[in-house]
């Protein structure tokens, strides 16, 4: 198992964003997080990677507890030492990729293996190249963020994630900042990383990709799991009122 | 009096302009950045001092300021201030420049969207590091054409430093004009002060370029 | 919250520098004296008629007891008035009203020079030269209008027309050619202004010492010039922008003596316009 989540709580001072949700990855596993806007899945992301602090649950990475629920009721994070070391087993690539625009993009991927990791120049930036390579931008090392279209953009934003090696990578949405045209490019590397095994936890509102790419589909609504499974389960035949209702909604 | 030794007694008063120019512009710009962190503190006492500091800084003629750090410690703590002259004036202009610095600094940062520090801070970097690896350099570009215009001022605020007998290039133009009946001086200042200008906007306009490499 | 206690601050900093007061007896004027000199009205060179019926209606104004009356309003300077009936020519003296009377005369001075000029504390302008020079432009049957600048600029605005003359406790020694003069009406005489407990008692004394002076003053023009062997031997000559900042730093100790003409010094150790 690389991520266990359990009962976790979220709100926002009065308003309940994420209500007892339960998720638990376990390796090479592709999930896909579909559901409406404001259901909660950015959010359980957000919580996931610690950008937001969950009210009350208990967040596990590869068996290390992050978070659990403390004696008063409240949320007690890990020693900060420890969180350190639980970075390390996740990458996330945002909605609006978040590249650091004074960096090149070979720096943008090598910055932070070098001076975080402290691993050694040579190796990570050959790492890289290989990661670019991949990622069809090796003629664009040298380029800056504002010089590369949006796919190229967040096809770096991934590189630089990987770089670190994480045990899984979570998407927020990755191609909805995207042009049509330009999203087919960053689906493709994403259809290939699970094509290598990389455990994933996407969210998205590409619904022919959750449904060729993942293996568990999670349909979200209102702070809640509604729908979880086989994705030809749940794209074909939904069980549940509100995920018909959704689904029915997308096609249009 | 011919205009050779007039340049060379304002040559005097240029170097202490000068003086007062790169010392203030030696502390002010570091300090404005230690009164924007703590401007930024998240104790709410700390908060305050700042923003009154600021306050203050910003709504007073930096005149009056040079005053009381002059007279302040002897009518206050009836302390001697005999050689103090020169240390009051580099504090207050220091103080005073701090406290737009830390603005312009708090604007900048302002600017940089919160997106970045989530990046970093799920790539692992430290605050330390995000701040001095992400944020500062992107800040710096952005805040470039702001501290620029404040800089231009403080060549021109040079002259308050008169205010506590200092005699700096200004003064000894108007000192020189009086008892010459000439207006050479006032020329040879505005000279002195467009060339010192352009030098300022020069040097500036080429770090900027230097941060041209990316939008 | 915040605005209140950045008022307070502000107030009590101007509290701290308001009170920059002093009391008489600690302060006192060397009996040597840097030099006498007399004060007279400036005009632009090449205006003799205009100097000529303004010097002439000043001895009409001491005749008829009108320049001892409003010297009896500065107790300051009324010993250094220098005109009496009896030492004045009594030629070229205009008759009362024989000017034009759609003419505007442009009295030119210093807003800071009491208490020959100054601003008073009800904002209107004030001091023995101004109440002087209406009286004069009443006796003509002129207009009166004031125009005060700073010091600095006083010769560009007479040059520049905009006002007819300088008449502010303007010193007329080292500025012979530069300026049609017209009468001279005032002696003053530059002082060293100490602390009583200084221990200094005579001009030798200042030798190693700090002497302030304010910028464009006859004191510092004589300490460039007649004085400048004594100032030679002070350990620093400070200038200052205003005497009132120089005052401050003698008392705190920052210097040590202040050069200064007699009125307006006697005008700094009673406190200021009353």
């Amino acid at each position: 198992m690389i991520l266990e989540m359990k009962h976790i709580q979220k709100s926002f001072g009065e308003h309940c964003v994420l209500k007892d949700i339960n998720l638990s990855v376990d390796k090479g596993e592709v999930v896909s997080v579909i559901g409406p806007s404001g259901s909660g899945k950015s959010t359980l992301l957000r919580c996931a990677t610690f950008l937001e602090r969950i009210d009350s649950g208990e967040i596990r990475y590869m068996d290390t507890v992050a978070a659990s629920t403390g004696e008063d009721g409240g949320a007690v994070y890990a020693h900060p030492d420890e969180m350190r070391k639980i970075n390390r087993y996740f990458g996330l690539v945002f909605q609006q990729f978040h590249l650091f625009p004074h960096y090149s993009v070979i720096k943008n991927v090598t910055d932070a293996p070098i001076k975080v990791q402290k691993r050694q120049k040579d190796e990570v930036r050959a790492e890289a190249m290989e990661l670019l390579k991949k990622m069809n931008l090796a003629d664009r090392a040298d380029y800056y963020p504002c010089q590369l279209s949006g796919g190229q953009q967040q096809r770096v934003a991934i590189a630089r994630a990987l770089a670190l090696k994480p045990e899984i990578l979570f998407f927020d949405e990755p191609t909805s900042a995207l042009d049509p045209e330009l999203t087919g490019e960053v689906l493709k590397v994403i259809r290939q990383l699970a094509e290598e095994k990389m455990t994933m936890v996407v969210v998205t509102h590409e619904m022919p990709f959750a449904r060729a790419v993942s293996n568990r589909v999670i349909f979200m609504d209102k702070g809640v799991i509604v729908e979880e499974g086989d994705p030809e389960k749940v794209f074909g035949s939904p069980e549940q009122e509100r995920t018909k209702q959704f689904l029915l909604n997308y096609q249009q | 009096m011919t205009i050779t030794t007039m340049l060379s007694t304002m040559g005097v008063g240029m170097l202490r302009s000068c003086a007062i120019f790169f010392l203030t512009l030696l502390f002010s710009l570091p300090l404005g950045m230690v009164v924007m962190l703590l401007r930024r503190s998240k104790i709410k006492p700390v908060q305050w001092i700042m923003k009154i500091y600021i306050a203050i800084m910003r709504g007073t003629p930096l005149m009056l300021q040079l005053l009381a750090w002059y007279f302040g410690p002897y009518y206050l703590f009836e302390m001697p201030i005999r050689g103090y002259r020169f240390p009051a004036i580099i504090i207050g202009f220091s103080m005073n420049y701090a406290a737009y610095f830390a603005e312009i600094y708090r604007g900048g940062m302002d600017s940089i969207p919160i997106g970045q520090h989530e990046a970093a801070t799920v790539l692992g970097y430290s605050k330390t590091q995000t701040f001095f690896r992400i944020i500062l350099p992107q800040v710096v570009k952005t805040i470039l054409p702001s501290v620029t215009n404040e800089i231009i001022t403080l060549v021109k605020d040079t002259s308050l430093a008169f205010t506590l007998a200092y005699n700096e290039m200004f003064s000894l133009a108007k000192q020189i004009a009086a008892s010459q009946t000439s207006f050479m001086p006032f020329i040879i200042a505005g000279v002195f002060y467009f060339i010192a200008n352009y030098a300022v906007a020069f040097g500036m306009e080429r770090v900027e370029k230097a941060f041209d490499y990316y939008k | 919250m915040k605005r209140i206690i950045t008022a307070v601050l502000c107030a009590a900093m101007l509290l701290m520098l308001a009170s920059c007061g002093g009391s008489k007896a600690d302060y006192v004027f060397l009996d040597e004296t840097l030099g006498t000199e007399t004060y007279a009205i400036g005009f632009r060179l090449g205006d003799e008629e205009l100097a000529k019926t303004v010097s002439g209606a000043v001895k009409a104004l001491v005749l008829n007891g009108k320049y001892a009356e409003i010297g009896e309003k500065y107790p300051d300077i009324k010993d250094y008035l220098s005109l009496t009936a009896e030492n004045i020519d009594q030629s070229d003296i205009p008759e009362q009203g024989s000017g034009d009377s759609s003419y505007t005369f442009k009295h030119g001075f210093d807003l800071d020079y009491p208490p020959y000029s100054y601003l008073k504390d009800d904002g209107s302008v004030g001091g023995f030269d101004v109440e002087l020079c209406q009286a004069v432009c009443e006796y003509l049957g002129w207009g009166y209008e004031a125009v005060p600048f700073n010091w600095d600029a006083k010769d560009m605005e007479l040059s520049a027309g905009s006002c007819d003359c300088i008449w502010s406790g303007f010193t007329k020694e080292g500025r012979e050619d530069m300026y049609t003069w017209g009468i001279a009406y005032s002696n003053n005489t530059q002082c060293i202004l100490v602390a009583a407990d200084s221990g200094i008692t005579k001009l030798d004394d200042l030798a190693g010492k700090i002497v302030g002076v304010q910028t464009a003053t006859s004191a510092a023009d004589m300490l460039e010039d007649s004085a400048a062997d004594l100032a030679a031997t002070f350990g620093d000559l400070k200038i200052y922008e205003t005497y009132t900042i120089a005052f401050n730093d003698l008392k705190a100790g920052a210097i040590d003596a202040i050069a200064i003409d007699v009125t307006a010094g006697t005008y700094l150790i009673n406190g200021g316009a009353k």
